[in-house]
């Protein structure tokens, strides 16, 4: 399916993306340790943080997009107007399904919805109605990143079959690992926060100077000062 | 030996100095001195200004009440004194009483006694700030950006986000301690002791991006300055410029700076840089991000909230010293503890020990 309507330069942004999520996962792939306590929910976590952040860098750089996180979910309006908003996939038996289970999500079904029974005559011919899309990642910490789906909600009973549209944006042969190279990602970029930056190191030694210099350790109460 | 007997043997190399440095860290008057050793006021200036020596039951007394060795108050033969090396910069002469001015030149003055004797056993960093950034105090603020930059070049430090100011200074040779005073109107300053810069930091341990500001705008001080003029708000508006400048450069900045104000869009900058939100409003109006009438606007808004002393978003903590817990366990692996640091540097054991333990706060400690 062509996303361009969508999407406008729709191969720039299906990149962007992927670039976006094979280097999240690769970095918490890599950084899992079940030692320190990690399980699948601090995987999903980081990679739900890790996401947003990766994403932003990607899409700061791309003329005429705008990123901002209302209520602090990333929120990516592309040049056609379209918003993106990142999620990760949920599956109801084999099907790809969007549940409503925020606040947020049920709006952006809910808006699409009502886009595309109110408004449909009022779109170009050819341009589906509607103007929220999500992007889904799936994949675990054995296997890292296993696809990307970009896909158009709507409101229903049943949200594994209420998509407008839906399509895999990335597939990865899971038995290969991941080549992305990942060794420049602490200090390349300019938002990664402060906090999560290398502080230099300091090097302080030890030294014996209390001989060979004429310094003394102790004060001599003599006083011979 | 009881406490006169004790202090006899330095009588005869009193320091006069020494005492006012002791009285200055104490926050006393030399009417509160006088009283404390029941003399006169003028009693006092004349043992400050060496006109009179202290007898050992007067050196003993002082000894008692300023709550230093009588060690302390001899001459150590090195004929040092407070302004042998320059004077500290402190941002606003008429913010700042000259008690808290005093006590916190003291201070530094105490710290770098406490150097003096922990580098005969360790070697710290040497400080390698350049001498080719000093600024003209007609120099532009453009000029001021450039300085800025260069030096991140020469330091190598990396785009984006500062990680820790206080862990980069201390890298670079230069030495920060925090005021043990709780007078906010200092909030920081600076000042070199011979090859030694020395940066104090407000004592406030709960407001990140002020601390990391502070510790920029000293830099900026000991970097573009040569001359110190305490209080001249020309080298202060350099300073703030260069501080801005190194924390959010220009290039990797602006591109940032939303037009308009929208707190959680500044929230999140905030969080980023690790700077107030404040300073984030200033750089975007600096850099033309932002319209003078936004800004005013915006600033506004964060007053009518009453978050302009008090920020969203806020960032507590503080960064805390590399240098002085790495120190501190060189010198315990010899058999040196606090305790001989603070006896060899004839200072206050509570000095001593609350300049080594930088990193006592609760909180997590970030950069670790």
């Amino acid at each position: 399916m062509n996303l361009d309507p969508y999407l406008g330069d729709s191969g720039a942004v299906i990149d962007a993306v992927v670039r976006a999520y094979r280097r999240t996962y690769a970095i918490n792939v890599r950084r899992f340790d079940p030692k320190a306590g990690d399980d699948s929910h601090t995987f999903g976590t980081q990679n739900w943080r890790g996401g947003l952040h990766h994403l932003e860098q990607e899409f700061n750089r791309m003329p005429g997009v705008r990123v901002d996180r209302p209520n602090n979910h990333l929120r990516i309006t592309l040049r056609t107007g379209v918003t993106l908003r990142p999620y990760r996939a949920h599956f109801e038996g084999e099907y790809l399904a969007f549940f409503p289970i925020s606040e947020t999500r049920a709006r952006v079904a809910r808006d699409n919805t009502y886009t595309f029974f109110e408004y449909s005559a009022s779109f170009a011919p050819g341009l589906l109605p509607v103007n929220e899309l999500v992007i889904q990642h799936d994949g675990d910490h054995l296997e890292g990143l296993r696809a990307i789906y970009i896909g158009a909600p709507l409101d229903g009973e049943d949200p594994a079959k209420g998509w407008f549209l839906s399509e895999c944006i990335y597939a990865r042969d899971t038995t290969v690992a991941d080549d992305i190279d990942i060794s420049d990602e602490r200090d390349s970029t300019t938002t990664v926060p402060f906090t999560e930056r290398k502080a230099p190191d300091v090097h302080v030694f030890a030294e014996d100077r209390s001989s060979g210099d004429g310094t003394e350790s102790k004060h001599d109460p003599a006083g011979n000062e | 030996m009881n406490s006169i007997d004790g202090a006899r043997p330095y009588v005869s190399a009193f320091a006069p100095f020494r005492l006012t440095l002791a009285r200055h860290y104490r926050g006393m008057r030399k009417v509160d001195l006088a009283r404390h050793l029941n003399v006169t006021p003028s009693a006092v200036t004349q043992l400050e200004s060496g006109a009179s020596r202290p007898k050992a039951s007067t050196l003993a007394q002082i000894s008692l009440s300023l709550g230093f060795p009588p060690a302390f108050f001899a001459a150590d033969g090195r004929r040092r004194r407070l302004d042998d090396h320059g004077r500290a910069f402190f941002r606003s002469l008429r913010s700042t009483r000259q008690l808290d001015r005093d006590q916190a030149e003291a201070q530094a003055f105490f710290a770098s006694e406490i150097l003096d004797t922990i580098e005969r056993h360790v070697r710290l960093p040497a400080s390698d700030l350049p001498t080719t950034l000093y600024a003209p105090e007609e120099a532009t603020l453009q000029d001021i950006e450039q300085r800025a930059i260069r030096l991140r070049d020469l330091w190598s430090v990396p785009a984006g986000p500062t990680a820790s100011m206080v862990r980069l200074l201390e890298a670079h040779g230069v030495v920060v301690t925090r005021c043990v005073i709780e007078a906010d109107e200092v909030h920081a300053f600076s000042r070199w002791f011979a090859h030694r810069p020395l940066v104090v930091l407000s004592a406030d341990r709960n407001d990140l991006p002020r601390l990391r500001f502070d510790a920029a705008h000293e830099l900026g001080h000991l970097v573009l300055h040569a001359e110190v003029e305490p209080g001249n708000r020309i080298l202060e508006q350099q300073a703030h410029r260069f501080a801005a400048a190194f924390l959010m450069p220009k290039d990797e900045i602006a591109g940032q700076l939303p037009p308009t104000f929208r707190l959680d869009e500044y929230g999140h900058l905030k969080e980023v840089w690790g700077v107030s939100m404040q300073a984030l409003l200033y750089r975007a109006r600096d850099l033309r991000r932002m319209t003078d009438a936004t800004f005013r606007r915006a600033m506004i808004r964060l007053s009518a909230l009453g978050r302009r002393k008090n920020e969203p978003y806020p960032l507590y903590g503080h960064e805390p010293s590399a240098l002085w817990p790495r120190a501190k366990e060189i010198l315990a692996t010899r058999g040196v503890g606090v305790d001989a640091v603070a006896h060899d540097a004839r200072l206050p054991l509570d000095f001593v020990s609350r300049v080594f333990e930088d990193d006592y706060d609760e909180r997590p400690a970030l950069f670790g």
